[in-house]
């Protein structure tokens, strides 16, 4: 997903004639102070980086002159913030809000339509409102040809209570955020809070927008802005899943590589949407503990890529066993083949099957010929297609001796 | 006005030996291999399009530049389309607008709002759409469209539907058929990004008219609930056949809330995507929810005798 920072997103909206407080972008504390300077105050020094909830992280501060202005700076420019170092702060006037609103623009993918929601209480958690009191909440779908227009923007606000200038305004702002959503292929654009001002204007006090980065190769003008695959920000890196974001990027060709390190010793390498769900829970649910995710989606550059992973799987310390498997299913090279590759793997790694059990499953087309190649690592725990993922699943805790079957 | 001028839809859902089909993007390395895979199963891909390339030939088919120029030598019924993520939307309305009755959509990482253009198109033209991002769909002994199938000894001719998000599990579901004496009337995967063409309930209207299908096993994933809108359609009376139900990924909710695993689709974001939620809002529709997928042929096998 590809979240623009506060400032490029405001920049967007303003581009469409939505009114954003004064401000500008600074990279040090002086800058900062300085550009203060061109303000009034009280100002907002927030931090630029591309996640939400900073407020509660304490990376949006209020200062009341230049010298609050610079430590409130050099205060978020030491920290990170769900893992993003800050190199740029947003030093912008804090609007004198009468009445917050909330305004957003966004996917159904069930009803497959863009939707409109809208509601009165701006500034505080959304989903939070939509699950205590759905009425203060106005979703509306939008017909991708005939729009949004002027018209539905002001019967979606009157709904929502507004009225005279505010109401003209605000359907302004929502037909512009539409604008923007469709312009630039996003996912999300969220304005919380809408302000409505004591001047009676309505201005954006926050701005959020998501870019879809599918979309990314039309978008020359985010080069630069947006990095794609921005999603990764629940936890830190680790060393193991580090190795394997460099392994994905450096080695040439479409197939990529996914490794999510877990709390765990069973090693894991089963792919397949489904397949690894499925699995992933089935060990879990008799007491295993999968020491990873992994994920693998086909494209060239796919036998370095996954000597990589199954290497980075195999060295977490403190392994039990490994599950290795899938679907039944015909990639375009034959699991004949690709058991000869994972056989001269296991052989390099040197692997003592014994007292490391590993349980992988052959299920696509030669997976007859691929089983005769297992018998060259006659320890291995080698099944076919008549054994279903969940029993396989059971073979590897039962192995790793974490069997607890769970009577519910 | 606007009716698909493709045949009617309904005898093994969407797909038969007599579908005639073009391939669009013909001329790629997964759309030859494919297509070598289904004309061996019998599929009648009768052209392919790839603009620029017309006149020549590919895999013993002739190519044409444009959907329209193919029909004017072939009758054609669906399209497959392979076209890179780039060109799809452009590919897709080619399709819809050609009035063809089924647009099957391997590609994936195609943007959002290309995906909202085409729906919106298919849904005025009456096109079923099947995608973005599927392994394709198969009628076994009949025919077959993208990578599904191409390991054919997985599926044998019957009369239980499959439905599923996850391509690579119809393989697993229609072998465990398989082995149990069952078969399957068509298994269709409907693809892994959040948005896609076809909804469960859409696909179960579809299987509700298929006489030759008796059940239908439906696989669900965690993410975009499609499974609320598929329990509201079976609770008013939209399919009327015994529904056998897997979910997957119940770990995921013990997981921090827009966790990605598998594909994209696959994120938990609101309390009605979690798998534990579907599976009781599915239930409470009277469909059979199953823990394991083993019980699942044999409650088929005890249910269609009856």
């Amino acid at each position: 997903m590809g979240r623009l920072t506060e400032d490029y997103g405001k920049q967007l909206l303003k581009k469409e004639g939505i009114k954003i407080p004064p401000g500008s972008v600074a990279c040090s504390p002086g800058e900062a102070s300085k550009a203060a300077g061109m303000l009034n105050f009280p100002v907002y020094v927030k931090a630029l980086v591309p996640v939400g909830k900073r407020g509660k992280a304490g990376a949006v501060k209020k200062a009341a002159n230049a010298g609050e202005v610079y430590k409130a700076a050099e205060e978020i420019m030491n920290n990170k913030y769900y893992n993003y170092p800050v190199k740029r702060v947003l030093v912008e006037e804090a609007l004198e809000i009468t009445r917050e609103l909330f305004a957003s623009i966004t996917f159904d993918f069930v009803k497959r339509s863009p939707v409109a929601i809208c509601g009165s209480s701006g500034g505080v958690d959304v989903e939070e409102i939509r699950r205590q009191s759905p009425e203060k909440i106005k979703i509306t779908e939008i017909d991708p040809v005939f729009g949004l227009n002027p018209f539905q923007a002001v019967g979606i606000w009157k709904q929502v209570g507004l009225q005279g200038r505010e109401l003209v305004q605000a359907a302004g702002v929502l037909v512009a955020l539409y604008r923007v959503f469709r312009k630039y292929d996003a996912k999300l654009v969220e304005v919380n809070p809408l302000g409505v001002t004591a001047d009676g204007d309505v201005k954006a006090a926050a701005a959020v927008i998501n870019v879809d980065d599918q979309a990314l190769f039309r978008h020359p003008e985010f080069d630069g802005i947006l990095e794609v695959g921005q999603d990764r920000v629940w936890k830190d890196f680790t060393e193991l899943e580090k190795r394997v974001l460099e392994a994905n990027s450096s080695i040439p060709g479409g197939c990529v590589i996914r490794y999510t390190e877990l709390d765990g010793d069973i090693g894991f390498a089963v792919f397949g949407g489904g397949a690894s769900l499925t699995v992933m829970d089935t060990i879990i649910k008799l007491g295993g503990k999968p020491a990873n995710y992994a994920d693998i989606s086909p494209g060239s550059g796919a036998p370095q890529k996954v000597a990589v992973l199954f290497k980075t799987i195999l060295s977490k310390p403190g392994l039990k066993g490994l599950i290795v498997g899938g679907n039944i299913v015909s990639a375009s090279s034959s699991v004949a083949k690709g058991s000869l590759t994972t056989i001269a793997l296991f052989k390099e790694l040197n692997l003592d099957l014994e007292k490391f059990p590993v349980v992988l499953r052959v299920a696509g087309n030669g997976w007859e010929e691929a089983m005769e190649n297992y018998r060259s690592l006659p320890a291995i725990h080698v099944f076919g297609p008549d054994t279903d993922l969940q029993e396989l699943a059971g073979e590897i805790v039962r192995l790793t001796n974490g069997h607890r079957e769970n009577k519910a | 006005m606007n009716e698909a001028k493709g045949k009617a839809i309904t005898m093994s859902i969407l797909l038969d030996e007599n579908t005639a089909v073009v391939v669009q993007g013909l001329t790629g390395a997964q759309a030859t291999n494919d297509t070598k895979f289904c004309l061996d199963y019998g599929t009648k891909i009768v052209a392919g399009v790839v603009p620029g390339r017309g006149g020549t030939e590919a895999g013993g088919l002739p190519v044409y530049d444009t959907v329209k120029e193919a029909q004017s030598h072939h009758h054609i019924d669906a399209s497959v389309i392979y076209v890179p993520a780039s060109g799809a939307r452009d590919a897709a309305l080619e399709a819809i607008e050609a009035g063809l009755g089924l647009v099957v959509i391997i590609t994936e990482n195609i943007p959002y709002h290309d995906l909202i253009d085409i729906n919106y198109y298919a849904k005025k033209r009456g096109t079923v759409v099947i995608g973005p991002n599927t392994n394709g769909m198969i009628s076994p002994g009949k025919a077959k469209l993208g990578i599904v199938g191409n390991v054919a000894w997985a599926f044998e001719p019957g009369n239980v539907g499959i439905l599923s998000r996850s391509g690579g599990m119809c393989h697993d579901l229609g072998y465990s058929l398989k082995r149990q004496g069952l078969g399957v009337s068509t298994s269709v995967s409907m693809g892994g990004d959040p948005m896609i063409g076809s909804s469960f309930s859409y696909l179960l209207a579809l299987f509700e008219k298929d006489p030759e299908t008796e059940a239908v096993i439906l696989f669900c994933d965690p993410g975009p609930s499609y499974e609320e809108d598929a329990a509201d359609f079976i609770k008013n009376g939209g399919f009327t056949k015994p529904v056998a139900a897997f979910l997957t990924g119940h770990f995921i909710e013990s997981m921090p809330r827009g966790v990605s695993f598998g594909h994209s689709g696959a994120m938990v974001e609101r309390n009605s995507d979690s798998p534990s939620n579907k599976a009781q809002i599915l239930k409470d529709a009277g469909v059979q929810v199953f823990e394991k997928l083993a019980d699942i042929p044999a409650y088929l096998k005890k249910i269609l005798k009856e």
